[in-house]
């Protein structure tokens, strides 16, 4: 292939869309590593600590899109301080020089200021596309620096993020003559919305296809706001209450009819049962349902609606549809791919859906992602008494195909075994109150071959099993441990043996003076492995090793 | 279920010493007893009822093996709390304490043997970060749930039926309200009332004679000069002697009247009627009475 003049290369490699395809294709020989290298417009970087900006910008001169994750998962539970890292900052003023092309910037667990707004909606001409996920440290008016900046914006997506609500309208900061909106989710916004604004944003812009709103938007501007864009495919209702017999309630139904390219709702942050049947007329189009933040309406009312979505594929509901309703929702929504539950409260326990892990590895072998929390991590199984080891030791046997698991309730080294032997394409797991000894990890650390993220508390895992394999760590994006037996002295063994991994110690402890001995356990380490060293931003309670 | 005392205590020493013991634990047999069923085989269930707690009715009292103990507090501080991190060790235990207090956590309980014996490290009943729920999510269930819990002052779980704690529909919606100068407060059912006026005009009627009453007896009770009720106007305007103003369901307190009428009803708490003069003073919008955390960006 060394003839084909570049132009061909380069068009032949426009057909790979994957990141793992072309990386690979970068590695065959050194006029397709140039080639692709320099057509290559979208960049994932799973951890923003492992390589730097510069480094990005010298290996990919002219990319158009980059995902970026900042702190590892746990931060989701409180198990990382809020000032660890995962600046966006630095990257934007790296690229501000290098990528005047860029368009699209995706975001996960990392900080982001109201200045990285400010300067990433003034410098990119042709900034597109912006999807924040659990991020953190903007204000309202990043948000306005974005409207009345960013001149040919498709797409601001916001999803649970805890937004510092400014005075100054953002909304109203889209200027008369921007109409390019596709997509805009605004649904985790707390404070009030310029409901004028948002209306005759609707109206001006006629590619809008995704719209979810914040709670602050009642149920009359939504009606008003369907009437104007009917040709929505994703709505996320704000709040979703109207008195029983009322003018709003008529409306609303008699609109919604007309919106018949609804594929994926959500939203219903505030309503109640009573509401609910305004929305059954569009329920047989819905691929997607997200109910999870509804926790105005009972199971019941969850189960009759269940009935009328025939076509789901994806549901997320909260637990108090119960047993029955999800019989219900298997019954009835036999395309169904993805089921996620929620607790309606994290306090209560009793009424979360029991699932037989047997009779779920028996049927449905083609989970690829199964994630159980049992919410007393050490419950054995109901039943039996037992620790739950053979329940998931039957999942990994029969889903082949199974890429990321959770753990919970009572486990010894056993399910580690089970794991390290047949979840074959397992890439993440995640453990909790579980094992017995080193020997369930390192059966976990030989087994998985394509592991890529290993993320474990509060389990008797301790330097054995930490440094039997350190080569392994090379091949994983990371390895988070914490309240487990590992000390400072295994830390800094491990450490000193692989240069290529940034060991990070994350000490939250008052009494910075008190030296921690080397055969004092750690509270929380996170490694990772890196191509730029350690990082220079790391505050004064995370050591380096 | 018994607590591995020794593989934890040797981690923490640090945390057990630095931290106050305000009141101390009581230790059967030298081991740590998390869970109700314990309690009640020792007999300490009917005197853990006759404590005097400021929890709502119901609500178990896990003692919690450790370091600290404090006075259970009200379901949406718990919950308040559990959001934060980065705290020192010492406040991290305090947070797992005080959602160990209305955490309905109950370990199996008789086969505390298999875990004995196999010696597994046990987990505390309530922990950090668990159950794993993003905060975001957790927050969410807090607000719109915990106005129930105001209501109903009921935070018992429920039964299996899946059915939600108040069906707003139905029933009344009952919210306190107090008034400045008045040391009794008055109930009001909002779903009697379809808009503002009418919870103005509702306001009045309740306090009118109440405010009254306070006026005379502040002015000696002297029964020959009766005190005229006067008419309570002006709540919603600013322009009256009053104002009305409300606790929405983030703690924030609000000036009433602001957004439909609907959505006041679906967020509000309770309801106070203040002084005007006094209202520049205060601290509308963030007030931030009941969250002692700060908000998540910096």
């Amino acid at each position: 292939m060394n003839y084909f003049p570049e132009e061909v290369l380069e068009h032949v490699f426009d057909f790979l869309t994957s990141h793992r395809d072309r990386n690979a294709v970068s590695l065959v020989c050194k006029s397709w590593f140039m080639v692709e290298r320099s057509s290559r417009r979208s960049v994932f970087i799973g951890n923003c600590y492992a390589v730097s900006p510069d480094r990005l910008i010298a290996r990919f001169p002219r990319v158009r899109s980059l995902t970026l994750k900042g702190k590892p998962h746990f931060a989701d539970f409180n198990l990382v301080p809020h000032d660890w890292g995962g600046y966006v900052y630095p990257w934007i003023e790296a690229m501000v020089k290098s990528y005047s092309e860029l368009e699209e910037l995706r975001l996960k667990r990392m900080i982001v200021s109201d200045e990285s707004l400010e300067l990433l909606s003034r410098s990119f001409v042709n900034f597109k596309s912006l999807v924040l996920v659990s991020c953190e440290g903007f204000t309202t008016d990043g948000l306005a620096a974005l409207a009345s900046n960013c001149r040919f914006l498709k797409e601001l997506d916001l999803q649970e993020i805890e937004v510092e609500e400014r005075r100054g309208q953002w909304l109203s900061c889209f200027p008369d003559s921007f109409t390019s909106l596709e997509s805009l989710n605004f649904a985790c916004l707390k404070g009030e919305v310029n409901l004028g604004a948002l209306e005759r944003l609707v109206a001006r812009c006629p590619n809008l296809k995704n719209l979810r709103l914040s709670r602050a938007v009642p149920l009359n501007v939504l009606q008003k706001i369907l009437i104007q864009a009917p040709q929505l495919v994703d709505l996320g209702t704000g709040s979703y209450i109207h008195d029983t017999d009322s003018e709003d309630y008529q409306k609303m139904k008699s609109v919604i009819v007309k919106c018949k390219s609804v594929r994926s709702l959500s939203g219903f942050l505030d309503v109640a049962p009573h509401c609910i049947s305004s929305i059954y007329p569009i329920c047989s189009n819905l691929t997607s349902l997200n109910l999870s933040y509804a926790t105005g309406i009972n199971g019941t009312e969850l189960t009759k609606l269940i009935l009328h979505c025939k076509k789901l594929q994806r549901l997320w509901i909260l637990d108090s549809i119960g047993d029955k309703g999800l019989a219900v929702v298997a019954s009835t929504c036999k395309e169904l791919e993805e089921l996620r539950v929620f607790p309606s409260d994290p306090y209560l326990l009793g009424n979360a859906a029991a699932v037989t892990e047997e009779a779920v590895a028996k049927n449905c072998p083609n989970f690829t992602r199964f994630r159980l929390c049992i919410l007393d991590p050490t419950k054995p199984d109901a039943v039996t008494l037992q620790p739950l080891d053979e329940g998931f030791g039957a999942i990994v046997q029969a889903c082949k195909g199974l890429r990321r698991l959770s753990l919970s309730g009572l486990l010894t080294d056993q399910v580690f075994l089970y794991i390290g032997m047949y979840a074959e394409q397992l890439e993440m797991l995640s453990i909790a109150f579980a094992g017995k000894s080193d020997k369930g990890m390192l059966y976990v650390l030989n087994g998985c071959k394509k592991l890529r993220k290993l993320e474990i508390r509060d389990s008797p895992f301790g330097n054995g099993a930490l440094l039997r394999d350190v080569g392994k760590y090379e091949t994983m994006r990371s390895l988070w441990m914490s309240s487990c037996e590992v000390t400072l002295g295994g830390c800094k063994a491990l450490a000193k043996r692989m240069p290529t991994l940034n060991v990070e110690v994350i000490n939250e402890n008052d009494q910075m003076d008190d030296i921690l001995g080397d055969d004092q356990r750690v509270e929380k380490m996170y490694l990772y492995r890196t191509l730029v060293g350690r990082r220079i931003d790391a505050p004064d309670f995370v050591w380096t090793l | 279920m018994f607590w591995e005392r020794k593989s934890q205590m040797e981690g923490c020493k640090r945390k057990e010493e630095d931290c106050p013991k305000l009141l101390d634990l009581i230790t059967r047999n030298g081991e740590w007893v998390i869970n109700g069923d314990a309690q009640k085989l020792h007999g300490f269930t009917e005197e853990k009822k006759l404590e005097l707690s400021l929890a709502p009715p119901g609500f178990q009292q896990s003692k919690q093996p450790g370091f600290l103990q404090f006075p259970p507090s009200t379901p949406a501080q718990n919950l308040s709390v559990m959001g934060e991190s980065s705290q020192p060790c010492c406040n991290r235990a305090v947070r797992e304490l005080h959602t160990a207090d209305q955490n309905a956590f109950s370990p199996p309980p008789a086969k505390t043997a298999v875990t004995n014996s196999s010696q597994k490290r046990t987990a505390p009943a309530p922990v950090v970060g668990w159950p794993p729920i993003r905060s975001f999510r957790k927050n969410l269930a807090t607000s719109s749930s915990s106005k129930s819990a105001y209501e109903s002052e009921n935070v018992v779980p429920k039964k299996v039926s899946g059915e939600k704690p108040i069906e707003n529909e139905r029933k009344g919606l009952f919210v306190k309200i107090n008034m400045d100068g008045v040391p009794i407060g008055r109930k009001v059912d909002l779903k009697a009332y379809d808009s503002y006026e009418g919870l103005s005009s509702a306001v009045d009627e309740l306090f009118r004679g109440l405010l009254a009453a306070q006026r005379e007896s502040v002015s000696g009770g002297n029964q020959n000069e009766k005190v005229e009720e006067k008419a309570i106007t002006g709540l919603l305007d600013g322009k009256g002697e009053y104002t009305l103003v409300y606790e929405d369901n983030e703690g924030d307190r609000m000036l009433v009247g602001d957004v439909p009428w609907h959505m006041f009803v679906s967020t509000v708490k309770r309801l106070r009627v203040l002084k005007s003069s006094e209202l520049p003073a205060l601290c509308l919008g963030s007030g931030k009475e009941k969250m002692p955390i700060d908000n998540a960006t910096k």
